[in-house]
């Protein structure tokens, strides 16, 4: 598992130094939410690392304005961010990861 | 009355601003691309309509228009490549360039497909479209920057770091014939010289921004359709390639092929003792911090962004270039140090100029050098001997801002060469005015479909590629081609062919933003116009057909040739090779003392001709192929010229 995890005010932000940073799992992501193409209605976020490995990956976990919740794709059996991403097992550990410390925290 | 239909993949309304008065309106994006597609097919129709055929590039009544094709902000696979098109510097005509971006998407998001710009700003300014929020910002504090200091000051001014722009720098906006737009630091809208067009406009950035959302009409199928094309990025064998080391993978076949420009395509292949030495390949490998990559790449991306801590360079972090600047630059002026070319490359990028403009001016320079028609009374001193890299890098700078010998050498080689006299024109190497990056002796698609490019040279809109991939599947290339020999690069039979097939996949390519290196043209196994044809039915809604994406991509082809015809003397003889690439043998490497047909490629020129229903003879449409494709108005006005074809 990945351990370099930090917590923010709107979800936790993971290091994924094998992201290549194209941002299609935010596209992916808004079509899971709404239907249509928005990524900046995704519960996902790219930032960039500067001058370090890969990019780190902001997963959403309290709601606000521009910013649904990661539900975690339950409905379907891999998470539409997953199915487009390029290092799928790396983003699939995130999401459970995410969900994991969403279910302490709401406990 | 409704004037903006429910319009799906498309973002709806084209933005339209006048950048003398301040004032903008909007029209439905609905009234072009039932004909026109998009982006770059919006464009040429909107330019060949509008401007008077007076206008000159840098005049304010010419119009800079900005396109994200049909399919940009979706999940189709390497949908990311925006359009700018114009009346260029460069050629005199027809100017298109796309570039990778992230700008593109936000555009439609914030609900616009293309932006038309005319007009001239009083004085420096930016456009920030947030939304419906359209504002004209001063950009005085901005002039004079380079694109990388204007990122950081924009971002910085905006309040948002993941913000995108597209800017010009000095060389822009000292009207240097070859600037180009680049897209945040390091993706270039290349060739055609549209970053000056945008400096004439006292334009210095576009920014974009957009909330809003590219919807679909068919949600299932056409998710289903992308899932379905991705499998092929899986099967086939570029894309890891690709993935690795971008266009620079490269470079072994390149080698092997003759398809490299050393010491100004005196040569086409490098000296034994250099190919070890000059790997690009170990520069990504010792150097690589990470990957980058746009939206959507079927590739997942092909570039890489490098911390080059160590050489005469040190200290510089950029991505890394592609091949075209390996070879237009590195090779083409035979500099050794293998980090040169992204040396160069971030300074072409920060200056905003295209590198095959500075790397055949310089390489036209160099040559005259070694020939001793050109001297140190004409540089100002400078001694331009091959290899030597400072020189290089200060003349990239005096190049931008038009500094001494600089100058002369900002115009490209054509003009440099009429400027000079003596001769030296037989080593400007260009097509219509534009500096050539392409090697075209030794493959003849690849030649036929840059010379006959309307935009002037150029591999990207007609020139074949799969002729020289080692490893095609041949039979797959016959079918699609409709030839028996497109694994042939020496046969002149059957390349006209292949160019027509290209020419229309290019341009749908460019009209609905998809990357080229996702599609066959790079790669038989990877997407082509029947996966793009169902793509666009499942995004729009309209069933469309291979053969109506034809129809569409052979009136615009038409209508730009048009447009060259309207604004510039192009003839057949414009759509020849090079001298140098006619007449003269390969001298070394596997194709040693091949030489170019002229009979054979005038009989493979008449036969694309042909094929277009164009003039045998002249190369102009007839009236005949044009009212084929509604454009029986354009057919009036070539006839009133006298540029109509005749029939036989
Ligand atoms: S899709 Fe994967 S590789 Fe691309 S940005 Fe998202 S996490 Fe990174
Ligand atoms: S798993 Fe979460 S982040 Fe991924 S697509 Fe589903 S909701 Fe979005």
């Amino acid at each position: 598992m990945n351990t370099d995890v930090k917590k923010t005010k709107v979800g936790i932000i993971f290091d994924m130094p094998e992201c290549g940073g194209c941002r299609t799992c935010e596209i992916a992501c808004s079509f899971h939410h709404r239907g249509d193409f928005s990524p900046l209605n995704s519960s996902l976020k790219i930032l960039d690392k500067k001058d370090r490995k890969g990019f780190n990956v902001l997963i959403i976990n309290k709601s606000s304005k521009n910013n649904p919740v990661c539900d975690g794709c339950i409905d379907i059996d891999t998470p539409l961010c997953v199915q487009f991403c390029n290092e799928k097992e790396k983003l699939q550990e995130m999401i459970e990861a995410a969900k994991v410390v969403k279910e302490k925290s709401e406990k | 009355m409704k004037i903006y239909e429910d319009v799906y993949a498309y973002a709806g309304k084209i933005l339209r601003i006048d950048l003398s008065s301040g004032e903008y309106f909007t029209e439905p994006t609905l009234k072009y691309v039932k004909e026109w597609l998009g982006a770059p097919g919006i464009a040429i129709k909107i330019l060949y309509d509008e401007l008077k055929p007076w206008v000159t590039p840098y005049d304010p009544s010419n119009k800079l228009i900005f396109g994200s094709g049909a399919l940009i902000g979706t999940l189709a696979p390497g949908a990311n490549k925006m359009n700018v098109s114009t009346l260029g510097p460069m050629t005199g005509g027809w100017a298109s360039s796309c570039s990778d971006s992230y700008v593109g998407g936000q555009l439609k998001y914030a609900g616009f497909d293309s932006i038309v710009i005319s007009g001239k700003a009083h004085k420096p300014i930016y456009l920030f479209i947030n939304d419906n929020h359209i504002e004209i910002k001063d950009a005085s504090h901005l002039w004079g920057k380079t694109t990388w200091q204007t990122l950081e000051l924009i971002r910085k001014e905006l309040n948002d770091p993941g913000l995108h722009i597209i800017s010009i720098g000095p060389a822009g906006e000292n009207l240097v014939r070859g600037a180009c737009i680049i897209q945040d630091e390091s993706r270039a809208f290349g060739r055609c010289g549209t970053g000056a067009v945008m400096g004439s406009k006292n334009l210095k950035a576009l920014v974009a921004k957009g909330s809003g959302s590219i919807k679909v009409a068919k949600k299932e199928e056409f998710m289903k359709s992308v899932r379905e094309v991705l499998k092929m990025y899986k099967k086939a064998k570029s894309p890891d390639k690709t993935y690795k080391y971008g266009t620079l993978y490269n470079f072994h076949t390149k080698q092997d092929v003759c398809g490299i420009n050393y010491k100004n395509f005196q040569y086409l292949a490098l000296p034994e003792d250099m190919v070890k030495e000059m790997d690009p390949r170990k520069v990504i490998d010792k150097f690589e911090v990470s990957h980058r990559s746009f939206p959507a790449c079927g590739i997942h991306g092909c570039g890489r962004y490098l911390n080059i801590n160590k050489g005469p360079y040190a200290g510089l972090k950029s991505e890394c270039n592609q091949w075209e600047t390996f070879s237009t630059l590195q090779t083409r002026l035979a500099i050794k140090e293998p980090t040169f070319m992204v040396k160069a490359n971030a300074l072409c990028n920060q200056l905003g100029i295209d590198v095959d403009a500075v790397g055949g001016a310089i390489g036209w320079a160099m040559e005259c050098y070694q020939r001793g028609i050109i001297n140190d009374k004409d540089t100002g001193g400078i001694k331009l001997n091959w290899g030597d890299e400072k020189v290089v890098l200060k003349l990239i700078e005096m190049i931008a801002y038009r500094q001494g010998f600089g100058n002369i050498l900002s115009e490209g080689s054509y003009r440099a060469s009429e400027i000079i006299g003596r001769n030296s024109s037989y080593y400007a190497l260009h097509i219509k005015g534009q500096d050539l990056y392409e090697v075209c002796r030794g493959a003849l698609g690849f030649c036929l479909g840059t010379t006959t490019s309307t935009r002037g040279g150029g591999h990207t809109t007609g020139a074949v590629a799969c002729e020289t991939s080692p490893g095609l599947d041949i039979e797959k290339a016959r079918v699609m081609y409709g030839v028996d020999n497109p694994n042939k690069p020496l046969e002149y039979d059957g390349k006209a062919e292949m160019t027509f097939y290209i020419e229309i996949l290019h341009r749908i390519n460019n009209c609905l933003g998809i990357c080229h290196i996702n599609t066959v043209w790079w790669d038989i196994d990877l997407i082509g116009l029947p996966q793009i044809a169902i793509l666009y039915s499942a995004a729009t809604g309209w069933e469309t057909s291979v053969e109506k994406l034809n129809e569409m991509a052979m009136r615009q082809l038409n209508l730009e040739k048009a447009f060259n015809l309207k604004f510039t003397d192009f003839e057949r003889k414009d759509d020849m090779p090079t001298p140098r690439d006619l007449y003269e043998s390969i001298p070394t490497g596997k194709l040693k003392g091949w030489r170019m047909d002229e009979k054979k490629f005038n009989k493979m020129l008449d036969e694309y001709y042909v094929i277009h229903g164009w003039n045998k003879k002249t190369g102009y449409p007839t009236r005949d192929t044009l009212a084929r494709l509604g454009l029986d108005y354009v057919a009036d006005d070539l006839g009133k010229i006298g540029k109509l074809g005749k029939n036989r």
